[in-house]
């Protein structure tokens, strides 16, 4: 499903670029989050 | 506390409260007082939504869980940056384009009347109850470590912020949270980096990670799959998910605060960074838990934080105490002794041994565990019925007899300011949602002016406010297993509350009539879970969800005319 935004300021922000990025950055802290529990525990 | 922590908390707070009413001019309409004028940019957005989220409990509980139960409570958050994207994809551009004031408005645009008063009252019920709960966690502990009435610290906790909340509305509020919020994060990283001074001598962050990890307290990540261990992985993820989106996308405390924004853009990058910055913060805030584990393993941690319960099984069980107590004294001299091992040997001069004081620990900390177990069973027994539960007090327990001067009084304001910051967006959104979701739609009258109705919304304020801590007052007397099926309320209504909102997003064939019933048979069916204990509580979310959906989709084929009747 796809919503258009409702303002002018869309037109500016490519916004799949922005999910993708904050999708990449759980998983990298996942990873992150795993080897520091395999480090220390 | 001394004088000097006590004038720094006062100022704070004074200076808080007199900040919040200088940000109230220029009201005029419901549009200012409840959406700021529509006026705001991305980061008071993420401001705001992380001080309505992050309530005193959040700074309190956070240390102490990881304190007790290791890290993996950050996995509850996994699901939120998720959450996120697909409220900024779906949800904001069609709160916005409505124009709505409330997120149950959109309900009636989109179904019906009958379908927005559901969810409204479904909101007032579970907000307004966890408002007035809210208002009594921190109550209790603040009550209880300051040695003052918990009467008293429940207006202190709910009451002052009445007085900007009502004024100055929105613009008051988020203005306000800017400021709470910064002084929080502030002294947070400050109160981190006096946690990791405070280790004794010769041992250092490296080390005081090494022994919280051995002692387990780092299980960041647990990957075992458990439909009633509460976080794990695929619940945090999943279920996290689903109580994210609840949560951010209809209750209107959050919703509030992001349709107060300038534009789309702004709404979106303040959701979104929320979810970049959010699972790094409570990260942080659980290390701090996990280091002040390895801190207390040198010094002498109570059988109880919560002295005052500790004081009351001494008075009313001295025999048992003393037993108990002379054998916990050994037990943390053996533990203190052998981190100290631990901590020399930790430089790979001989592993052999540093294996065996690693298992020569964890087994004193398992006797040390099953002697706080026993003193618990006490505490819990009927005649003396003291609060059992000490998690929320490890981290003031700190504050109070291990900080310098001044910064006791910080952290005391700053359990204020999360609290304050979190309650007044919800009385801001109870108001709302009471005047315009429930009053103009029961009771409507024909010409009511601006000026007329930002007194109703005023007045709903200071109702809300007056509730809450009412509801603080009654759960003094509540036992502790009540308040904690009040804590659950948000999770039994937010999945039903979900799935209305996805069905109208998402499934345009079916109308107001069927899910109006399938909403309901779903609510019943969510409580007799619940109730039955089936499953962990972060599940219901994604259940109820799940239960309107396919009710719903249910009835609109099977039962004949629902597709037909409908927007009446």
């Amino acid at each position: 499903m796809s919503i258009k935004g409702t303002d002018n300021s869309e037109k500016a922000t490519n916004w799949n670029v922005w999910y993708a990025m904050l999708f990449f950055w759980l998983v990298l802290m996942i990873v992150f989050f795993y080897w520091f529990t395999k480090k220390y525990q | 506390m001394s004088i000097l922590d006590w004038i720094i908390l006062g100022l704070t707070l004074i200076g808080i409260i007199l900040y919040g009413l200088s940000q109230s001019r220029g009201q005029q309409n419901n549009d200012n007082y409840l959406m700021a004028g529509r006026q705001l940019p991305w980061y008071v957005v993420l401001l705001g939504i992380m001080a309505t989220q992050a309530s005193a409990i959040t700074f309190l509980s956070g240390p102490g869980q990881a304190y007790t139960d290791g890290m993996r409570f950050v996995q509850y958050y996994f699901g939120l940056p998720l959450a996120m994207i697909v409220i900024s994809m779906v949800f904001v551009p069609i709160f916005k384009k409505m124009n709505v004031l409330t997120a149950y408005q959109y309900l009636e645009q989109r179904f019906d009347r009958n379908t927005r008063l559901l969810t409204g009252t479904l909101f007032l019920i579970s907000r307004g109850i966890s408002t007035g709960i809210s208002v009594y966690a921190p109550s209790i502990i603040l009550s209880s470590i300051l040695d003052v009435n918990i009467y008293l610290t429940n207006v202190l906790v709910g009451g002052l912020l009445i007085i900007y909340t009502y004024t100055g509305g929105a613009k008051a509020i988020a203005q306000t949270q800017k400021v709470q919020f910064a002084i929080i994060l502030l002294s947070m990283a400050f109160a981190g980096y006096l946690v990791v001074h405070a280790l004794p001598k010769g041992i250092g962050f490296q080390d005081a990670l090494f022994l919280a990890g051995k002692s387990g307290k780092l299980n960041v990540i647990t990957t075992n799959f458990d439909f009633e261990d509460k976080y794990n992985i695929w619940s945090g993820i999943i279920g996290g998910f689903f109580l994210a989106l609840s949560y951010f996308g209809t209750d209107q405390s959050q919703v509030g605060r992001y349709i107060g924004a300038k534009n789309v853009r702004e709404s979106r990058l303040g959701l979104l960074m929320n979810g970049f910055v959010k699972v790094p913060m409570q990260f942080l805030i659980l290390l701090l838990g996990a280091l002040l584990f390895s801190f207390y393993s040198f010094q002498k941690a109570p059988i109880s934080f919560n002295h005052k319960a500790e004081e009351l099984v001494a008075k009313n069980a001295p025999k048992e105490y003393r037993n108990l107590m002379s054998e916990y004294y050994l037990l943390t001299e053996k533990n203190k002794e052998v981190a100290a091992n631990i901590v020399g040997l930790n430089n790979g001069s001989n592993p052999i041994l540093l294996e065996k004081n690693i298992q020569l620990l964890q087994q004193t900390q398992q006797q040390i565990q099953q002697n706080r177990k026993e003193f618990k069973a006490i505490m819990d027994k009927k005649e003396i019925a003291a609060e059992s539960n000490d998690t929320n007090y490890i981290f003031l327990h700190f504050v109070k007899n291990y900080m310098p001067m001044g910064m006791v009084g910080l952290l005391f304001a700053v359990v204020f300011l999360a609290s304050w910051g979190s309650i007044s967006a919800a009385l801001n959104a109870l108001a709302a949602s009471s005047f315009l979701d429930f009053q103009k739609l029961v009771f409507p009258k024909q010409n009511i002016n601006s000026d007329e109705e930002i007194k109703w919304v005023k007045w709903h304020t200071l109702g809300w406010g007056v509730f809450s801590i009412l509801v603080a007052m009654l759960a003094t007397k509540m036992s502790n297993s009540l308040i904690e099926v009040v804590n659950a309320l948000g999770s039994i209504f937010y999945g039903v509350v979900l799935g209305i909102f996805l069905v109208a997003f998402f499934f345009k064939k079916i109308k107001g009539v069927p899910l109006f019933y399938a909403a309901i048979i779903s609510q019943i069916a969510i409580i007799a879970i619940y109730i039955a204990d089936i499953v962990g509580f972060l599940w219901l979310n994604l259940i109820g969800a799940i239960f309107v959906i396919g009710l719903s989709y249910l009835i609109t084929f099977i039962v004949p005319n629902t597709k037909i009747n409908n927007n009446n």
